[in-house]
């Protein structure tokens, strides 16, 4: 009796191991918004198609999102964006493949909330760069949700802004995410 | 000599005005007048994506397709449109974002695990999924 309630507690152990084991997260329906304030107008648009996979084993993360999946309140904004200033025909993908920097095994976190600078390559409208900003990690009863803003200067990636609209749209854009993770099964 | 300027007045201001509505305030058609190039299922389409996704880009990429698929699931994501996942075979979804909100009666006819026909703008592969846009649901 002693050796079954034994070897019962030793399985319970394992497998609250292997539950706090998980290393990789996936997310299909990651959040970003964009926002531009500029004189004459504020612009904001949205998607929650971003997909992304999070290791933590490997302190390594990926980020993929199409161009065309940002809804803007008016269809007519969400066409010339596509069109004429991310030519999203040309350059659909914006993507980020990095890695977070200061822990050497981040899946060892237990649940709360940490902030880690991730750095790796941005590439949006088919112009690559290498950035770094601070990811705010909220672990959770086996999720995880990141959650980073940066900002980024359109002529950096190579984004033209005719002079007739140069007071509607800014030189620098925030860009904010939330992603929120599911174990990969 | 002034009825000549007038017409020319009258020409050059339906010029401009023409130039102005074909470049700035023109939106893409209703899905509904569109033609699908390509008519296929959800499965097949995600077979020729995992195969390779360059190729398939190359084909369905920014063009109007009509997709026939099992629904998996419906998203109503608040402050954005709905959204039809279609189910392949593999782990990744089709996901059809529609052109417009449905309504809760529409959303109601819909059935889990039915077999729906959507048209719509192939977006591409992102990691997991095919994104569809300004899709519209031409039989159910």
């Amino acid at each position: 009796m002693k050796l079954k309630i034994f070897f019962t507690l030793l399985s319970l152990v394992f497998l609250a191991q292997l539950g706090y084991s998980q290393d990789r997260f996936v997310t299909r329906s990651g959040h970003v918004k964009f926002f531009s304030s500029a004189p004459l107008e504020d612009i904001e648009a949205h998607s929650n198609k971003v997909s992304s996979i999070l290791d933590l084993k490997k302190n390594e993360v990926v980020v993929s999102m199409l161009i065309k999946t940002f809804e803007f309140e008016k269809k007519l904004m969400q066409e010339h964006f596509n069109e004429n200033y991310m030519e999203s025909d040309k350059y659909p993908k914006s993507t980020f493949s990095g890695s977070f920097e200061g822990n050497s095994d981040l899946s060892a976190l237990k649940d709360g909330t940490y902030t880690v600078n991730a750095s790796g390559e941005i590439s949006i409208h088919g112009v690559s760069k290498q950035i770094e900003t601070p990811v705010t990690l909220t672990v959770s009863n086996g999720k995880v949700k990141a959650d980073f803003v940066f900002m980024a200067k359109v002529k950096e990636f190579g984004i033209k802004i005719p002079k007739v609209v140069v007071r509607n749209i800014a030189e620098e854009v925030e860009v904010t995410a939330a992603f929120e993770y599911e174990p990969y099964k | 000599m002034k009825k000549v300027i007038r017409i020319g007045a009258v020409i050059v201001a339906l010029v401009v005005g023409i130039y102005v509505w074909q470049n700035f305030l023109k939106t893409a058609p209703s899905m509904k007048r569109l033609d699908a190039e390509y008519q296929v299922t959800a499965i097949e389409l995600s077979a020729e994506y995992e195969e390779s996704e360059d190729t398939a880009d190359a084909k369905y990429r920014n063009k109007i397709i009509e997709l026939t698929g099992e629904l998996e699931s419906i998203e109503t994501p608040e402050g954005s449109l709905p959204v039809l996942n279609l189910k392949t075979e593999g782990f990744g979804m089709v996901k059809c974002t529609m052109e417009s909100d449905l309504s809760s009666t529409e959303i109601d006819q819909l059935e889990i695990n039915s077999t729906v026909s959507i048209r719509g703008e192939c977006y591409g592969l992102n990691l997991f999924d095919i994104q569809v846009g300004r899709s519209i649901i031409i039989n159910n």
